[in-house]
């Protein structure tokens, strides 16, 4: 993938040239780089590999098609009286077998689902009627979801999402008539929202933690003037009902991986009693990874919390029902996603749902046990206070890691742990499967993902080398390490892998090139004093392979096949 | 709100629409004089019907026109034509109907 932009290209069979400037000038979308089709080109451009639009390597192309383009059987709808289904199935197959052919080209494709505006249909009640409008229309976008289900990389995407949240008309016939722009401009601007949010999430931008206030945000009344018995919360009450709503939003989003902590101002006993006692608590107090409850200021309460949880703030969202608190917050921390939360819980779930920073492609194990596993690190802690030394602590915790090549069963977390590790990460290689498995069957090119676990549980899948032979050496290309197992001897034991391998190999030396970013100095401080030697100050580190690389004794090493 | 005011109100409107899908350096100016149509004006020929389109649905929703606005902008002959003798020129029309 290229390190640069995102490169979008927006195909269309109508004028997009409003939704392009909308991604261009959205405040904090400068990544996005768009070209759109020229009009009218829609079908030369996506059946012919040769098309000079195709002279720029695109990242991620948006195909959004009046179904009239696609079906001939419905173009002619309002002409004839009857017409075959499934003509109409060939027509949308064929589609498909083009969006196909150009992902060859393109390892990301956005097909928006087909929509009609309502002065389109010409009969209310015949509409899902066998030769309806409305039925052929679903036949299309059901013919088409299955045709692209399974299809790695392609997303087929509901505009009906935004067709309920526009702020105004979805479809302008003026619009249409004039420019040949086929929807409003206050839908292309929550297209383009939301678009952007989806293509940061899969190249690993997602959101990972909500950080949330207490007292009326996850229940109604102040848990310390009125008792936890008295909150709003579920019951015979409009508003208790809504609070009951948002918890079971945010536990589904637990659920999904991501983590949810507390930032409340409040006594924490009463605040703890709350969300152990109220019977109507959706939310438990295992599903938090961590919490502040105190009187102390918000942002310096977050600051910990983030630490603890070795999260940057560019990972948080903080919602909280007071606008002074979301302003103090913002200021201090500016990477917050901070939103305009509603004053009325009712829309609360609304709120919640139009947030569209934690969308994922996919959902690894890692991510349906992140809470767990960060309960499992506090016993760990717990344990380093009372232990000896550092290293009678490393010992009793008993770490294994396990070393598997990359398989159709891991390919989705190694995906994801190259593209949003940013600390240990030698040269920051962001890509997609496709590239990956496209570098991984060049001969000289191996990968190995490391799993780490110890006595207290399983860390997952945190840790990935890429290597390259060429010619008497060994080239580390991806050198990866997620935080949560940084500074238990994992990076060392990792190198000793890469020595390992390269006298396997039978190579004479191994290579690591650190290439900076913002934010993988603690790659660079670690080769510093891994005993490989620096050439100069350039950041290329070298190990002999005629010595023995010294691995840690705290951790066993296992090879998976 | 006088008609001349609600036509100001949707020309103001729509300008900050329309500023949503321009860089910083080409953001309309909410000023009277402002050029929005010919040389001198910053907006392309879809957006300026973008905004045309834009003030025509607010002129339509405020009952203040049912025509089309388009069309009339046709036929101005004036080669730099600001806001104010848009504005005019809307309001003129609808004196003119009266």
């Amino acid at each position: 993938m290229n390190p640069g932009p995102i490169r979008l290209a927006i195909i269309s069979d109508t004028n997009c040239e409003v939704l392009a400037h909308y991604f261009q000038n959205l405040p904090g979308n400068s990544k996005i780089d768009v070209t759109t089709s020229p009009y009218g080109q829609t079908l030369e451009i996506l059946l012919n590999p040769s098309h000079s639009f195709w002279s720029i390597h695109f990242d991620c192309a948006l195909v959004m098609t009046q179904p009239e383009l696609v079906s001939e059987t419905l173009s002619k709808y309002n002409y004839q009286v009857t017409f075959n289904q499934d003509n109409l199935r060939q027509e949308v197959v064929k589609f498909a077998s083009v969006i196909l052919a150009i992902k060859k080209r393109v390892p990301t494709i956005i097909v928006t689902s087909w929509v009609l505006p309502f002065w389109k249909y010409n009969s209310f009640l015949t509409d899902y009627k066998k030769e309806g409008l409305q039925n052929s229309l679903l036949t299309m976008n059901y013919c088409l979801m299955k045709e692209l289900e399974n299809i790695n990389g392609c997303y087929l995407i509901n505009p009906l999402k935004w067709i309920d949240s526009s702020t105004g008309p979805t479809f302008s016939a003026k619009l249409w008539y004039v420019t040949k722009q086929s929807f409003s401009n206050c839908f292309f601007k929550n297209l383009a929202l939301e678009i952007c949010s989806s293509i940061g999430c899969l190249y690993g931008k997602s959101r990972k933690v909500i950080i949330l206030d207490l007292d009326d945000t996850i229940w109604g009344g102040v848990v310390g003037d009125v008792g936890w018995n008295n909150l709003r919360l579920g019951g015979h009450d409009s508003v208790g009902e809504a609070y009951v709503d948002f918890q079971i939003a945010l536990k589904r989003l637990k659920n999904s991986g991501i983590l949810l902590v507390i930032s409340s101002k409040n006594d924490e006993e009463v605040a703890l009693n709350a969300i152990r006692n109220h019977p109507e608590m959706i939310l438990k107090l295992e599903d938090f990874a961590a919490w502040k409850i105190n009187w102390e200021d918000k942002s310096d309460n977050i600051k910990q919390l983030l630490k603890e949880l070795n999260l940057g703030a560019q990972s948080a969202v903080f919602i909280d029902n007071s606008p002074v608190e979301r302003n103090r917050v913002q200021v201090a921390l500016p990477e917050i996603l901070v939103p305009n939360w509603p004053e009325d819980p009712t829309d609360y779930l609304k709120a919640l749902t139009g947030l569209s920073c934690f969308d994922k492609s996919f959902v690894t194990d890692e991510d349906l046990h992140r809470t767990e596993m960060i309960n499992h690190e506090n016993y760990r802690a717990s344990l380093k206070k009372n232990a000896a030394s550092f290293e009678h602590w490393l010992k009793s915790l008993q770490i294994k890691c396990f070393v598997e090549p990359l398989s159709s069963s891991n390919l989705n977390r190694v995906v994801q742990l190259m593209n949003k590790t940013n600390q240990m990460n030698l040269k920051t290689r962001r890509i997609t499967s496709e590239e990956l498995l496209a570098w991984c069957s060049q001969r000289d090119n191996l990968l190995y993902a490391v799993r780490v676990r110890d006595k207290f549980g399983d860390y997952g899948l945190t840790g990935i080398i890429g290597i390259t032979k060429s010619k008497n050496k060994v080239v580390i290309e991806d050198y990866i390490l997620s935080c949560r197992v940084l500074g238990r001897k994992i990076e060392e034991t990792m190198l000793g892998m890469v020595c390992f391998l390269s006298r396997q190999l039978d190579c004479k030396e191994v290579e690591a090139q650190y290439l900076k970013t913002d934010k993988n100095h603690p790659c660079y401080q670690f080769f510093k004093t891994s005993g490989f030697k620096e050439n100069s100050e350039d950041g290329l580190f070298v190990w002999d392979s005629i010595k023995d690389f010294p691995m840690p004794s705290q951790v066993e090493l296992e090879w998976k096949h | 709100m006088r008609n001349p005011d609600l036509i100001e109100k949707a020309f103001y409107d729509s300008i900050d629409e329309i500023n949503e899908l321009l860089p910083v350096e080409k953001k309309i100016i909410k000023s009277p004089d402002t050029i929005i149509v010919g040389q001198s004006s910053s907006l392309d020929s879809l957006l300026l019907l973008n905004l045309i389109i834009l003030i025509e649905e607010k002129l339509k929703q405020s009952r203040i026109t049912t025509e089309s606005l388009v069309d009339h902008i046709m036929i101005i002959k004036e080669r730099n034509v600001s806001v104010q003798m848009l504005a005019d020129f809307i309001s003129n029309s609808q004196e003119f109907r009266a």
